[in-house]
């Protein structure tokens, strides 16, 4: 084993080098200049400018290849490109719901902006990595800005719970992750990716099986699996706004991006009792995620819901990918995620759009006669939720298309019948705003007051259209997924 | 690029729509929903009946690794189906004039996005295009009934788009599994139902866990609601009862088609051992809905409630057609299927008039109208007598075939079915005897008192050229069935004949053992 630091390890990781220090320019200009905080503008367009260099950078760097560097612990290829870029991008979105969001104190906006781009550094990073404690590493640094990013708001109680709880239950899920790599590590003497892979032939299958098993519980409890998705809704209900979407999409994406990456690692496992387990998972998952939905008069929480079942979806999507081959899974699953991300982020941007002031709750009722006040975003709204439903002509149905079509191609038809099934419940929830828009009048006169932010409104309109275009224009964008498959 | 044609200038239209000024809105539509329907009548002179083969074909390439293509064509089976498109579009605007009273706009942009939806459902071949518009076509459904509709209207949207979504996403399933089946037996993925007709899918009769009778189920179910066939019928009434005119008029003349078009399209041609083995379980599903249809019309005391249990029951016979499996059994189903679409339109139509006058559809609160309104209840009379299949007019020559069909195939289901004939004209006859001669109503008594002389107004200028054209139909398609037949005849042979091919080798194999 020889360490060393060579020239092309530091030119893999320009990138994330630049986001570090980039990251840290709107707090120590706030400390410089007297602790005063700066026009949210200017620190708006700091940051803006760090993750955009960011995503340049990465776009720059061609790689037709899998390249190591830092002495195998850090891997970049053409599928982590595509997928880096799809985080800087979501990354970029919810900066630009963050400004000058009322949720989010404005006195501590660089603190929120250093604390976002640390985030996207720990997803980077855990993107990268190809050494299980980088991965740790990573994770840790995603969850640690993350707890205080859920608690950062001015004097409402309710967003300190929420970030108390995920506090406690993510440090839960860190030590699974950590006494996951002990097995593994006892296991095959080795925490590298690569080499578990390699020195799989001659372990303890058993002591491989537990350790992969309890990663993967600490995985599951990042990205609310059912039995470990309890955190999920009180920490998405009170959290600021912005960072809901953000936990939503950019969060859920990179550890099902990693997962993905991780598939061969997981088929170690001893499928004949470890499949059976996965299988259930993934079921009471969509399930239960739905189920509860149905009854949420809270619209974040109703989403909530929804997004543990679309968590059981994509982890659908996962037990194909182990079960087979590649290609056609990869594929569903990252175009899924793609769509998820849009229409997703598009959702929580409406919801910035009708809050008025932090803390305050959209609820179902409040959302009545909206569509008489304005038609666009209830349209927009719809469109949203409509592709969330995985109904025809939105992006939503191709996703879904795709996922289980993975799912029937390694003959899982039972995973694929209960998915349809859940998905036929889940229609009522998603139609249900709609109703309230369309169909019901509200009792007062008053008109609805929305906030005028063109970044939360340009976010909203980019995103109903790109759920379009991924539902009509699908081609482009799977060719591509295809092309960094080597 | 004439099919192409038809099934987005809607969606132009719609559009159209927005931009015009709100006193313009039902002006433009109707004038754009006219031009739609001439545009839709050039195809008499473009389609070749000669031939089973499609027609009119354009084909591009969409999601090439799955197979997907943009996809369409039109054969004999669709054919009449896409002019009744067309044909009702026009006459459900100028029939909504003053019924639509607010979000005009929205409305007329609903009605023409519904149009590119069932449009494609009916022209595309591609499968997955198929499943989309199937799909989508709900959603502009769905807010007719929701914002215009009746009290409990939402109650009834949402059961009528959960109902057929359920159903169909089963549906989708089984086009998945499809999907994979041609890229193992033809080397290739294909989402095309040309493709899929070429494939072998294995079948074991008597057994329900092989791959055909699966996907036979999926299909069938999916289709089944969408009929809707008993047991799975009960979204139909109240989506009916809350629907504005327009929508119910919509729903009861296409949208119900597009189950018995999904029949004769992929179940019966895709399935043909399935379909052979279950056949006469459908069809006994589908004599069960003829006769309950009828008996539970028999006690509706709201009109539009007995209409749409009608509809049940006469979608039960075009089921009965279709699974008799012969010539005379499918060519009767396709009839009947433009037979109902034409008179339950009308009847429809003709409740909403009354319904525009007195806001209410209890049938005791009538009584003695035709005294009051002579000519609407001629034109009443003449449509229920196509309901109920008098010679002469349209329902009796698709009910002939279909009941001829039936009977060749299963003596005692065709009886029944028969029998259910009696049951539809008692229930028709029952409520034209209370509504419009029986012992005068409030509505007549208070007329003839003066308190309700503005509302019995007979039929206006505008209502006599909303139904023009269907009482002359109705006589039209009565007398010269030919006239219309013609057109599908040779598509009709071809799938019989297909259906037939599949039934040799099983009989053979009887024989043999």
């Amino acid at each position: 084993m020889e360490l060393g630091i060579y020239l092309q390890d530091i030119s893999l990781t320009i990138p994330l080098m630049v986001l570090f220090v980039l990251s840290l320019l709107p707090v120590t200009v706030k400390i410089f200049s007297g602790n005063v905080e700066q026009k949210p503008l200017f620190t708006f367009l700091q940051a803006a400018f760090a993750v955009i260099l960011t995503g340049v950078l990465i776009v720059l760097r061609n790689t037709t290849e899998v390249v190591y560097a830092f002495n195998n612990t850090i891997v970049f290829s053409p599928y982590i490109k595509l997928t880096t870029i799809i985080l800087v991008l979501s990354t970029l979105f919810t900066l630009f719901l963050g400004y000058r969001s009322p949720s989010i104190p404005k006195n501590q906006y660089s603190e929120h902006v250093f604390l976002l781009l640390s985030a996207l550094l720990g997803m980077l990073v855990l993107n990268y990595s190809n050494d299980l404690l980088i991965t740790f590493i990573g994770i840790e640094l995603l969850s640690l800005p993350l707890y205080v990013l859920v608690g950062l708001s001015g004097n409402s109680v309710v967003p300190k719970e929420a970030s108390f709880k995920y506090f406690v239950l993510g440090s839960f899920a860190s030590a699974f992750l950590l006494f996951g790599i002990a097995f593994i590590f006892g296991a095959t003497q080795t925490t590298e990716i690569t080499k578990i892979l390699s020195a799989s032939d001659q372990v303890d299958k058993n002591l491989l099986t537990i350790g992969i098993m309890a990663f993967l519980v600490g995985m599951f409890f990042k990205v609310a699996l059912v039995p470990f998705h309890s955190w999920l809704p009180d920490v998405y209900q009170g959290s600021p706004t912005p960072m809901t979407a953000f936990m939503a999409t950019t969060v859920k994406l990179v550890i099902f991006v990693f997962l993905l990456g991780f598939v061969d690692v997981i088929r170690l496992m001893d499928m004949n009792v470890a499949l059976y387990t996965l299988q259930w998972v993934a079921i009471l998952t969509m399930f239960l995620g739905n189920m509860v939905a149905l009854k949420q008069s809270s619209l974040k929480r109703m989403l909530a819901y929804s997004s543990i079942s679309h968590s059981g979806y994509l982890f659908v999507g996962l037990i194909s990918a182990v079960l087979g081959t590649g290609e056609f899974s990869y594929q569903g699953i990252l175009f899924y995620l793609l769509t998820y991300m849009f229409t997703i982020m598009g959702l929580f941007a409406l919801m910035c759009v009708y809050e008025k002031k932090e803390g305050e709750d959209l609820n179902l009722d409040t959302l009545k006669g909206l569509a008489k006040d304005h038609p666009w975003l209830a349209l927009a709204m719809s469109i949203f939720l409509l592709s969330l439903a995985g109904i025809p002509p939105t992006g939503g149905f191709f996703a879904k298309v795709f996922l289980f079509s993975s799912a029937i191609q390694v003959e899982q038809y039972w995973l694929v019948i209960w998915g349809m099934m859940s998905s036929a419940i889940a229609v009522y929830y998603y139609l249900k705003p709609v109703v309230y828009m369309y169909m019901k009048d509200k009792e007062s006169s008053e008109i609805f007051v929305k906030n005028e932010s063109v970044s939360t409104l340009s976010i909203v309109y980019l995103s109903v259209i790109m759920v379009l275009v991924l539902g009509v224009f699908s081609q482009p964008f799977l060719t591509r997924i295809l092309k960094t498959l080597i | 690029m004439f099919l192409t044609g038809l099934i987005f200038l809607p969606i132009v239209f719609a559009a159209v729509v927005l931009l015009l000024p709100q006193s313009k809105v039902r002006v433009g539509s109707l004038l754009m929903a006219i031009v739609h329907f001439v545009y839709s009548l050039c195809l008499f002179q473009m389609f070749d009946k000669t031939t089973a083969a499609l027609q009119l074909v354009e084909k591009h390439e969409w999601i090439s690794f799955f197979g997907i293509n943009y996809f369409v064509g039109i054969d004999g089976i669709s054919f009449w189906l896409v002019l009744m498109t067309t044909f009702f579009a026009p006459i459900v605007i100028l029939g909504s004039w003053h019924s639509i009273e607010k979000k005009e706009k929205t409305f007329h942009f609903a009605l023409f996005l519904l149009q590119t939806f069932m449009l494609g459902t009916f022209l595309s071949i591609d499968s997955i295009m198929f499943y989309i518009f199937f799909e989508a076509s709900l959603l502009p459904m769905y807010l007719m009934i929701g914002v215009w509709g009746g009290t409990r209207r939402i109650y009834a949207a949402m059961k009528f788009f959960i109902y057929t979504m359920a159903g169909s996403l089963l549906m989708l399933v089984a086009i998945l599994a499809l999907i994979f089946m041609t890229a193992e037996q033809l080397g290739a993925p294909s989402a095309s139902m040309i493709d899929f007709y070429k494939l072998q899918i294995p079948f074991v009769a008597g057994e329900v866990l092989n791959p055909q009778t699966l996907m036979f189920l999926a299909f069938f179910i999916a289709f089944a609601i969408k009929v809707p066939m008993f047991p799975v019928h009960t979204w139909l009434p109240d989506a009916h009862v809350e629907a504005p005119t327009p929508g119910s008029v919509i729903l009861a003349a296409i949208m119900l088609k597009m189950g018995t078009y999904g029949f004769m399209r992929f179940v019966i041609p895709l399935f043909p051992e399935a379909t052979n083995y279950y056949g006469w379980f459908v069809m006994l599903l589908g004599v069960v809905g003829i006769v309950y249809g009828a008996l539970v019309a028999m006690v509706q005391p709201d009109i539009k409630k007995l209409v749409a249990y009608s509809s049940v029951s006469h979608m039960g016979y075009v089921v009965l057609g279709l699974f008799a499996l012969n010539i005379y059994g499918t060519t009767g189903a396709l009839y009947q299927m433009l037979n109902h679409g034409v008179s339950t339109g009308a009847l429809f139509l003709l409740v909403g008039i009354i319904y525009e006058r007195t806001h209410t559809r209890e049938i005791k609160s009538y009584g003695g109208l035709a005294a009051a309104m002579p000519i609407y209840t001629i034109l009443f009379l003449i449509v229920t007598m196509s309901s109920i299949a008098v010679p002469g007019t349209n329902g009796f020559v698709g009910e002939f075939y279909i009941l001829m069909g039936g009977f060749l195939k299963n003596k005692a289901l065709g009886s029944i079915a028969a029998l259910g004939v009696i049951l539809g004209a008692a229930y028709m006859l029952w409520m034209v005897k209370k509504v419009f001669f029986g012992p005068e109503g409030e509505y007549v008594k208070g007329a003839k008192e003066g308190t309700y002389n503005e509302a019995l107004k007979d039929v206006s200028l505008r209502e006599t050229i909303v139904l023009a054209p269907l009482i002359i139909l109705i006589f039209w398609m009565g007398i010269f069935p030919n006239h219309f037949l013609s057109w599908s005849q040779s598509s009709l042979d071809h799938l019989v004949k297909t259906q037939l091919d599949y039934e040799l080798p099983i009989a053979q194999k009887a024989e043999q053992e």
